[in-house]
């Protein structure tokens, strides 16, 4: 993945992942949903266009998110991504299989001699 | 999903490439302009934000590139889909999918059947000098029904008087065999009558065609003399130049062959092609005693005419029309009954265009055409109808 900047690489499928979760929270666009990533993760992640708009088009074809043309506060029109109930049902999934996963690699990554 | 919602999504789908390009293309504008906007809000003048914007993204191009990717990517998915679940549906009934199958292989097939025998009989015209004033006698009485319906009493009373025309010629196609012993030697022939050639327009392409002075019974001065196809002439004398004189076996009876026709011309029937021609006078030195040459009743030539230049198929055909008791009286079968005598005298003469091809194709496919017939059996004598056996709707004898 291009967004695998530097030493901050994002694991494959992370960021439809994260896309999802920004969505979750408000309907926004692409990039709204960028600068929120950067923002959430303190400038951790820093997308960009070319690696954001391929996951949302790959995001909508699969009928997870919906794109809709709205007109922004700056009075422009912009498309807005909202999460569709598949969409929510997926995050939901997502989420759940990686605390599992991330919690097994932190108790691996921890583990000592003594556990064993 | 219902099939029309199915249609109209299809049909939009047609269109739906062109808008999507539009559509990205906004929303990667959009994206540039929420960018900038971004960086001139943390101080940076509008030039030097939209230049670092555009430096962020990158190639619009290659952003576009990959967000292109993931529709193919969708494309063949779907694609791959629907092939799937139709080979499934397909297995899942395999005699419709059979049925198909053959519909679609037949279907094709016979259009391209149909095409290749429009394309040869319909769509060529005939190789000979301005087709479009060839037209070919035929009695009214019949159309479409006889492949050859003269007698050559009424040919000997029409040839007199091919001046009023642009010339009249007749024919009749026939297989010869060429075989000097042994086994046959089947090749396409023609029995024409002297103005043949000239009167089509048809040049020697070596030696000479035939003329009325070889169109004499026994021959002219050359003797029996025969004119060969250019195919023939490829094929059984290797295109060599002494054939010329040289004497050709037809029916075990030798021609000399006087002329080659040009490779272009196949004979008078798009669809056919001939061999040998030989004088239409010599035919009883071919068939002898079976000679029909004097026979009333048998009916199997063609007969052309060429109008003359300006000279309309409405005029011909009246010209022809008011010579036809005379051309009737002077070739009437003799004997018979009163009714057929008099039914023979007023069946008119009438004229189609030979240019078109439309006769000749249905003189070609028609089932029933006797000069496919062996040789010897490849004419047809054709008795008087008989008035009362047609009025009781039975065949003639």
């Amino acid at each position: 993945m291009r967004s695998a900047d530097k030493q901050n690489a994002l694991v494959q499928g992370t960021l439809e992942m994260l896309i999802l979760k920004t969505l979750a929270l408000e309907p926004m666009h692409g990039y709204g949903i960028g600068g929120r990533i950067g923002q959430i993760s303190n400038g951790v992640f820093q997308v960009n266009a070319g690696s954001l708009f391929p996951a949302i088009y790959r995001l909508e074809r699969n009928g997870l998110i919906k794109g809709e043309w709205r007109v922004t506060e700056n009075n422009r029109r912009a498309k807005y991504y909202a999460l569709t109930a598949p969409g929510r049902a997926t995050l939901k999934r997502e989420t759940r299989g990686w605390e599992v996963q991330t919690a097994a690699i932190a108790r691996i990554l921890q583990a000592s001699a003594g556990d064993l | 999903m219902p099939p029309l919602t199915r249609v109209i999504a299809g049909l939009r789908g047609l269109f739906r490439k062109q808008r999507r390009e539009q559509e990205l293309d906004d929303e990667l504008r959009g994206y540039l302009e929420n960018a900038t906007d971004q960086k001139m809000l943390a101080g940076l003048t509008r030039e030097d934000a939209q230049r670092a914007a555009r430096v962020e993204m990158g190639s619009l191009d290659a952003v576009k590139e990959r967000v292109r990717d993931v529709w193919w990517e969708s494309l063949v998915h779907a694609s791959w889909h629907d092939l799937r679940y139709a080979i499934r549906t397909l297995r899942r009934s395999p005699g419709f999918a059979a049925v198909v199958v053959l519909t679609l292989a037949l279907g094709i097939g016979a259009n391209t059947a149909i095409f290749s025998v429009v394309n040869s009989l319909l769509l060529r015209s005939l190789p000979v000098v301005e087709p479009q004033r060839l037209v070919t006698i035929s009695s009214s009485t019949e159309i479409g029904g006889s492949t050859a319906p003269w007698t050559y009493a009424i040919w000997e009373q029409i040839r007199p008087q091919a001046h009023l025309f642009d010339g009249a010629l007749a024919w009749s196609s026939q297989r010869f065999d060429l075989a000097q012993g042994g086994e046959t030697q089947p090749a396409d022939g023609l029995f024409a009558s002297g103005d043949f050639f000239t009167t089509l327009g048809v040049p020697a392409l070596l030696g000479r065609t035939l003329s009325p002075a070889d169109d004499v019974p026994g021959g002219g001065p050359d003797g029996p003399v025969a004119v060969i196809s250019y195919g023939l002439w490829q094929r059984r004398f290797g295109g060599n130049a002494n054939v010329i004189g040289t004497p050709l076996v037809v029916e075990r009876i030798p021609f000399t062959i006087v002329g080659v026709t040009p490779p272009e011309f196949f004979g008078t029937e798009v669809g056919r092609a001939f061999d040998v021609a030989v004088p239409l006078a010599t035919e009883p030195l071919i068939r002898g005693k079976d000679t029909l040459l004097d026979v009333r009743r048998a009916y199997w030539l063609t007969v052309m005419l060429r109008l003359k230049r300006g000279q309309s198929p409405d005029a011909a055909t009246a010209t022809l029309r008011a010579l036809q008791p005379r051309i009737r009286e002077g070739a009437m079968p003799a004997g018979g009954p009163a009714r057929a005598q008099q039914e023979f005298l007023s069946e008119p003469f009438s004229l189609v265009p030979a240019a078109g091809g439309t006769a000749a194709a249905i003189r070609t496919v028609a089932p029933d055409d006797p000069r496919r017939g062996r040789a010897g059996a490849a004419h047809r004598v054709r008795e008087h109808r008989q008035p009362a056996a047609r009025a009781c709707g039975g065949t003639p004898a």
